[in-house]
């Protein structure tokens, strides 16, 4: 039956998150953004509202959505600060696809780092390195004696220098698998962190693999393998979720802004140029929100959502993009400026809306 | 708990309606260029089979509720072209239901009514109406004179709900609702408009030249109210939008289908056959359109016409169904020109979505008052 009715649960997370994102996150993240850092500190709070914890503790009960409250969490991170809310997604994802597809062994070894005090990163490699994303070799794995050997790389990890493992999906004789690979493991490398164009906090790095061998048992699932569709799509949902935040953001302080600017002796509210523009944000950021939503409550329904995902990330991409590039035009020349978070935004926009994986609901 | 699970009953009642308007898609050409023909009450095909509104009224099984499924057939019956059977959206009715007085409301409950609001000089602009009625103490009589553009149902309708403007010592100037009855000596009914698309609709201008109407006709119920509970249909245009937006995308992606081309929901951009991609950006938009209509009638349902959800939910149709049209035959190409199909059908009655029911400017203003909180002075 058709229901958009959150549960009480689930509203007074979403109230915890916000007032956490408003409050701590927002006034820190220019100063992260322009040092290209997170502060430990920050991120040590971020860690205390529990996400990946809860997808780490399989004894404590799940839920009863535990994909649509994170993502209606990361959307309210992400308010606050989309490059935080990404932070915490990635070893929330990690832990997610452990805890739900990992053999008992993979379960015992790494779900308990997620369970500690402070933050613990590791992330989910999907997208391949390399120049342009049509043209790069695809990440793969070959079988070899006791495992394989993994040979490839994967772009721009989340504080790729913190993560103790990356969760690298690839190809092995043309099947979709999913390997757990330690950052120690002889053969992986980890490049400098790179300058991006958002998203800087993040400190994001490619990840290369040159013949790194993975135990027979490190493959996500052991002998049973694992559904590598569901891990990608539980990426779009959080990616929707975050954007959604994101356009929030944008929304709230341009609507308000518009009150009090005057131009020509009048609020510039009052003109339709703007107004339309308002209506047309409030039109995408409620559509994209219940896209990202639908999604997330089929994949806890569910073992895959492929189509909603994919166009949950699709509508959502877009959408915060011209939302973000709108947001900006309102403020004029005070938008262009670092002086004011809306070219973070902008910035961080595009760069939101053209990663895949990484990340999880 | 957050679901877009449509119950068993849902689907029964809107594959029911799914499957009705595929059999109407042979007579969807029939008034392309005879427009002064009206609507069958059904086609023979109707013949024995149930209606799907009348399933929903059954009220039996679970269902998602009656308002989001009444809106959920009408985007069925725009599936085909024409529907099988002619339902008549009539919100007159529902408008004297709330303006109206009980005793009205029985008097005229199982008529149909259309609403007679858009004037030659003033489509979007209610206060602009210059159709009067003066009051007769002598006769306890309204006279209306006046004309009305664009009406929907003006042939077949019993009756029209007029806005006009008062000449009365009490009230003047001021607007006000009358209901007048087919066969009102001065009420006479035009010919039907020649329109590029849904020519199937019985669309007509009407016209009073003194017609009196007795006092017992004046529908003075709260105008704010009234007009706002015009927000009750436009998800239900939105509804219509996304059925001609459906046939338009499942026709095209079956003529891909056909040269192989596939969406790849895991595909990068460059990867991406341009024509998958994009039809996959307008299945996003319809995906989220869909939604929108979903939630301001689950709203509707709970707590009653939201104000600005119905607006949001037409703005998003009316925009999908020129999108998607219009990419539709650009991806098609020139066969997509072709009145052989019916895809050029679609394109040309999709454009009404953005403008019939309140035009896609007038919602985004009611969306934008709402959000600033500004009136009408302050945002025009």
């Amino acid at each position: 039956m058709i229901s958009f009715a959150l549960t009480e649960q689930q509203e007074i997370a979403c109230s915890v998150a916000a007032d956490f994102a408003l409050s701590v996150l927002a006034p820190a993240a220019r100063a992260a953004d322009e040092a290209a850092e997170l502060s430990p500190s920050i991120m040590s709070s971020v860690w205390q509202l529990g996400l990946a914890q809860a997808v780490a503790d399989t004894e404590a009960g799940a839920s009863e959505q535990p994909t649509v409250q994170n993502a209606l969490l990361l959307e309210e991170l992400a308010r606050g600060d989309s490059a935080a809310a990404l932070a915490i997604a990635a070893p929330l994802g990690f832990a997610k696809a452990i805890a739900e597809q990992g053999s008992e062994r993979q379960q015992r070894e790494l779900l308990p780092l997620f369970l500690r005090d402070q933050p613990h990163y590791a992330a989910i490699g999907y997208v391949d390195a390399g120049w342009f994303n049509g043209a790069s070799q695809p990440t793969q794995a070959v079988k070899a004696e006791a495992g394989y050997r993994l040979l490839g790389a994967k772009a721009l990890v989340p504080m790729a220098a913190q993560c103790s493992h990356l969760l690298v999906l690839a190809t092995c004789d043309g099947a979709d698998e999913a390997f757990i690979v330690p950052m120690r493991e002889a053969g992986v490398s980890i490049s400098a962190a790179k300058d991006t164009l958002g998203l800087r906090a993040c400190a994001m790095a490619d990840i290369a693999f040159e013949n790194v061998f993975v135990p027979a048992n490190m493959r996500l699932g052991d002998n049973a393998g694992a559904n590598v569709q569901r891990i990608i799509d539980s990426s779009r949902v959080a990616l929707t979720a975050i954007l959604t935040g994101l356009s929030r953001a944008v929304f709230d302080t341009a609507l308000p802004y518009t009150k009090e600017r005057v131009v020509h002796g009048e609020a510039i509210a009052r003109k339709q140029s703007i107004a339309f523009k308002l209506a047309d944000m409030h039109i995408a950021l409620d559509a994209m929100r219940w896209m990202g939503l639908k999604a997330a409550s089929e994949l806890d329904a569910e073992p895959t959502a492929l189509r909603s995902a994919r166009l949950a990330q699709i509508f959502s991409t877009d959408a915060t993009m011209r939302i973000a590039d709108e947001g900006l035009q309102i403020f004029g020349g005070h938008g262009f400026t670092r002086e004011l978070p809306l070219e973070m935004w902008y910035r961080n926009a595009r760069s939101l809306s053209v990663i895949d994986g990484l990340i999880g609901a | 708990m957050i679901s877009f699970k449509l119950t068993d009953r849902d689907r029964e009642i809107l594959g029911e309606a799914r499957r009705q308007a595929k059999l109407a898609a042979k007579y969807a050409r029939d008034f392309e260029n005879d427009e002064d023909k009206l609507l069958p009450a059904q086609y023979p095909e109707a013949e024995g089979l149930p209606n799907a509104h009348a399933m929903l009224d059954a009220g039996s099984d679970e269902i998602s509720g009656h308002k989001i499924i009444n809106a959920l057939i009408y985007l069925e019956d725009w599936y085909g072209g024409v529907p099988l059977r002619e339902v008549r959206y009539s919100l007159g009715n529902s408008v004297l239901k709330i303006a109206g007085t009980p005793q009205q409301f029985a008097h005229w409950y199982n008529k149909t009514i259309a609403i007679g609001l858009t004037e030659p000089v003033g489509g979007s602009d209610p206060a602009s109406t210059r159709t009067s009625a003066r009051y007769d103490p002598q006769t306890n009589e309204w006279a209306l004179n006046g004309e009305k553009i664009f009406i929907t149902y003006a042939q077949g309708c019993d009756a029209v709900l007029v806005l006009a403007r008062m000449l009365h010592p009490d009230r003047p100037q001021q607007l006000s609702t009358f209901l007048v009855e087919k066969g009102t000596p001065g009420f006479g009914v035009g010919k039907q408009i020649r329109k590029m698309g849904i020519r199937w609709e019985d669309t007509a201008a009407l016209s009073f030249s003194d017609c009196r109407i007795p006092a017992f006709n004046h529908i003075d119920g709260d105008l704010k109210k009234t007009l706002q509970s015009f927000s009750e249909s436009r998800p239900v245009v939105a509804a219509y939008a996304l059925g001609v937006s459906r046939a338009a995308l499942d026709f095209t992606w079956e003529r891909l289908r056909e040269i192989g081309v596939e969406p790849d929901y895991n595909a990068s951009p460059v990867r991406q056959p341009a024509a998958a991609d994009r039809l996959m950006h307008l299945e996003a938009e319809w995906e989220a359109t869909w939604l929108s209509v979903v939630r301001a009638k689950w709203v509707e349902q709970r707590e009653g016409p939201g104000k600005i959800n119905s607006s949001v939910a037409k703005a998003m149709g009316g925009q999908l169904a020129r999108k998607v049209t219009q990419a539709c035959i650009e991806i098609l190409g020139a066969c997509g020109l072709s009145a052989n199909h019916l895809p050029e059908k679609w394109f040309r009655d999709a454009r009404i979505f953005d403008i019939y029911e309140g035009t896609a400017e007038i919602q985004r203003l009611i969306i934008a008052r709402d959000l600033l909180g500004y009136t009408p002075k302050e945002l025009n």
